[in-house]
């Protein structure tokens, strides 16, 4: 009898988080639900089975407990972060916990053996969620597969780094190998085209530099630099565009990624008149 | 060429590289030969090849050939002299229940497989450290441009090796190897399952393990921690030998050795390496094997220090000090760790405790089947999980002294320990299964 009360509040309290919120007993009843799963747990040991009958029916509730809970992860995975919680108005952490106190109470009752059961309601408790999350993981990337299965590398690519990839492929066709490639110095909004390494993937074997105001000056032959309006959005004081002074210019490019063209022009790079997304300027230092 | 078949012909290279050293080990299991095989093949025909460089030779397919031709070589010669007669490794025969397991196995491999071989390759360190190295390698066939930089050779050469074969053999991308290394490791976990248990615990813990969201995740990308796991614990399950002072135990224990070598081969800087020399010291005395225990944590140690040494060499000539660690527990170390103890309990709450709460609750009932059967397999695993959480938090605490941003990389603290899942889920099937026996049953 004391073990069937200390189930029923054992799954109360966990029932009662599971709609509500993690620590919801704790602060109002001043102990944590764990005490409570403990108790039961440990109370088990002197179960009697008393509650056979009761056997198949308790079953059907765990499996569909189960099931419910890998539904419910699995929805929550393909869909967005908080999905349950916001839509079924469960908290899937507790009720993953209500989940396996059930499990290990039913396989109790059905004379399963204490540390057996314990074993199978936590690989239960971790099955479950993983099976969910899993699926979903493999289920999205399924449906990315299925929405255009022939596209080539550099359209995947081009739609992972959107404006990025395009002008890092148009800087590799208008530079030699053996060129020095400037960007603008790595931070707000240069967080992308600034990250020497990260340029350098896209850029590679051309030599990749951070390059600072206060070195624009005295450049070297065989030199570019990149033009970039900033990808991410702005949150510092830096303003967008770079770079930000007058350049003496061979030759600089209006890389226009929405046209996808270049257009030429043998001038100096001027600043205020050459504001655009993505460019380079093939540095003169004549 | 399509990704595809480079990373397929990639994975046979290794597989018939390895093949012959899978002869030392008694195995029943095809698909545990196939697996061991091709993680022999592909860690040791990039470590041997990496030698090669350091020796002044470029890295090309032809040197690469090489490397496969003394492993294959040196494997024949080994299975003539102390080889096993080859047991009829057939798949076996499953039942409705296992069949549908296996297909559920299966499809989640072939899945990640698609996943990362179509995905391009985006994630951070993947692109920038791992894949860069690879087209790098593949470009210039030597390490120029790679040693220029401390950032470079921050981790061992390995994935980035296996990344160039790939490109050297006109592949776009090498992410989709990450799945079939996963799959090879699934190979082995069977087979050391099927030989402890029995074909279904071996199906549910492959099944078990495939589920667990963060590792399918890492199956799917070029991050390291995944081949680091597969490696680890692949020596870890070699290692575990139950019974006492078999004739085999000795090859055993030697790819234990190998494998936990190799694993550092992957990532240099985790320090639990230490748990595979702790654990092969332990089997050397138990099983009254010291010179063979030796001889494999000499590999181990040999496989470290052949990418650290090198390591130091490219740090002294770019005149790069060493990234700061503490030498020796200083008093200022101590009260700094003393201090940081609240934020360190946090971190390690949030990032070690609360993501594997389910791998952690699961060793309580474990050691109530180490007291009840009185198993050492089951001892050892324990030692080895408690040993990691422990290592966890040292490493944590001494980590605090020395790098500012120490509690701001919590996801990396978390992939680090990746390895604890499927431990843990080995541990507790095998416990699962010995609870339903009468006896030890150790096999």
């Amino acid at each position: 009898m004391i073990y069937l009360i200390s189930l029923v509040i054992a799954l109360g309290a966990a029932g009662l988080e599971a709609i509500s919120y993690p620590g919801f007993v704790m602060s109002h009843l001043g102990v944590p639900a764990y005490i409570f799963y403990l108790i039961s747990i440990l109370l088990s040991l002197t179960h009697k089975n008393n509650f056979k009958k009761l056997a198949p029916a308790i079953t059907i509730i765990g499996y569909t407990l189960a099931i419910s809970y890998f539904i419910l992860i699995f929805g929550e995975t393909i869909t967005y972060p908080n999905f349950i919680f916001s839509t079924f108005h469960l908290n899937p952490a507790t009720f993953q916990f209500f989940i396996a106190l059930s499990w290990f109470h039913i396989l109790i009752i059905r004379k399963s053996d204490f540390v057996r059961s314990l074993l199978i309601a936590i690989f239960i408790f971790v099955g479950v969620d993983g099976a969910g999350r899993t699926f979903g993981i493999a289920f999205k990337g399924v449906r990315v597969i299925m929405a255009d299965p022939f596209a080539t590398y550099e359209q995947k690519m081009a739609k992972a780094y959107p404006g990025f990839y395009p002008a890092m492929q148009e800087v590799k066709k208008l530079t030699p190998p053996d060129s020095t490639v400037l960007i603008p110095p790595q931070g707000n909004p240069w967080e992308m085209e600034g990250n020497a390494a990260m340029v350098t993937y896209f850029l590679y074997p051309r030599h990749v530099e951070n390059l600072y105001l206060d070195k624009i000056d005295d450049l070297p032959q065989n030199t570019y630099l990149l033009i970039a309006k900033g990808s991410w959005p702005r949150v510092g004081d830096t303003d967008y565009g770079w770079p930000k002074v007058p350049v003496a210019s061979r030759e600089i490019w209006h890389i226009d990624i929405a046209n996808q063209v270049n257009n030429s022009y043998k001038r100096d790079y001027d600043p205020i008149s050459d504001k655009w997304d993505w460019g380079l300027i093939e540095v003169s230092n004549e | 060429m399509n990704s595809f078949i480079a990373i397929i012909l990639t994975s046979l290279f290794f597989i018939l590289s390895g093949w012959y050293l899978t002869y030392l080990l008694p195995l029943e299991e095809r698909l545990e030969r196939v697996g061991l095989a091709f993680l022999l093949g592909s860690g040791l025909t990039t470590w041997l090849w990496f030698l090669g460089c350091r020796l002044g030779l470029p890295l090309n397919i032809p040197t690469l050939l090489v490397s496969a031709i003394i492993l294959v070589f040196t494997g024949y010669v080994l299975k003539e002299r102390f080889g096993f007669v080859r047991n009829k490794t057939t798949l076996a025969k499953l039942s409705k229940t296992e069949k549908y397991l296996a297909i559920t196995v299966v499809t989640l491999l072939i899945l990640a497989f698609l996943i990362g071989s179509y995905n391009p390759l985006t994630v951070w360190d993947s692109l920038a450290l791992y894949d860069f190295r690879g087209h790098a390698i593949a470009m210039n066939h030597s390490l120029k441009d790679i040693v220029d930089l401390p950032y470079y050779v921050s981790y061992p050469l390995m994935i980035s090796l296996v990344h160039s074969i790939v490109y050297m053999i006109a592949g776009v991308s090498a992410q989709g190897i990450h799945a079939i290394i996963f799959s090879a490791f699934i190979g082995i976990l069977y087979g050391r399952m099927q030989h402890w248990t029995n074909k279904t615990y071996a199906l549910i813990t492959c099944l078990l393990v495939i589920t667990q969201s963060e590792i399918f995740t890492h199956a799917t990308f070029a991050y390291t921690n995944l081949p680091y796991l597969v490696y680890l614990v692949s020596g870890l399950l070699y290692g575990v030998l139950g019974g006492k002072n078999k004739s085999n135990s000795q090859y055993f224990l030697i790819y234990s050795g190998l494998f936990i070598g190799l694993s550092t081969w992957i990532r240099s800087s985790e320090i639990f390496w230490i748990l595979g020399v702790m654990l092969i010291s332990w089997q050397g005395v138990r099983t009254k094997r010291l010179f063979t225990a030796v001889c494999s944590i000499a590999i181990i140690f040999l496989i470290r220090y052949s990418w650290s040494s090198f390591v130091i060499s490219v740090l002294l000539a770019i005149d790069q000090p060493d990234m700061p660690r503490i030498s020796r527990f200083t008093v200022e170390a101590f009260s700094m760790i003393i201090v940081n103890a609240l934020s360190i309990a946090k971190y390690a709450y949030w990032n070690i405790f609360l993501p594997y709460i389910g791998m952690w609750l699961l060793t309580i009932p474990m050691l109530g089947v180490v007291i009840v059967k009185r198993n050492v397999r089951v001892l050892m695993l324990v030692c080895a999980i408690a040993m990691t959480a422990c290592m966890t938090i040292v490493g944590i605490m001494i980590f605090s002294t020395y790098f500012r941003t120490w509690n701001q990389i919590g996801d990396s603290a978390r992939r680090m320990i990746l390895f604890v899942s499927p431990l843990t889920l080995i541990a507790s099937t095998y416990s699962l299964y010995l609870m339903g026996k009468r006896g030890n049953n150790e096999v």
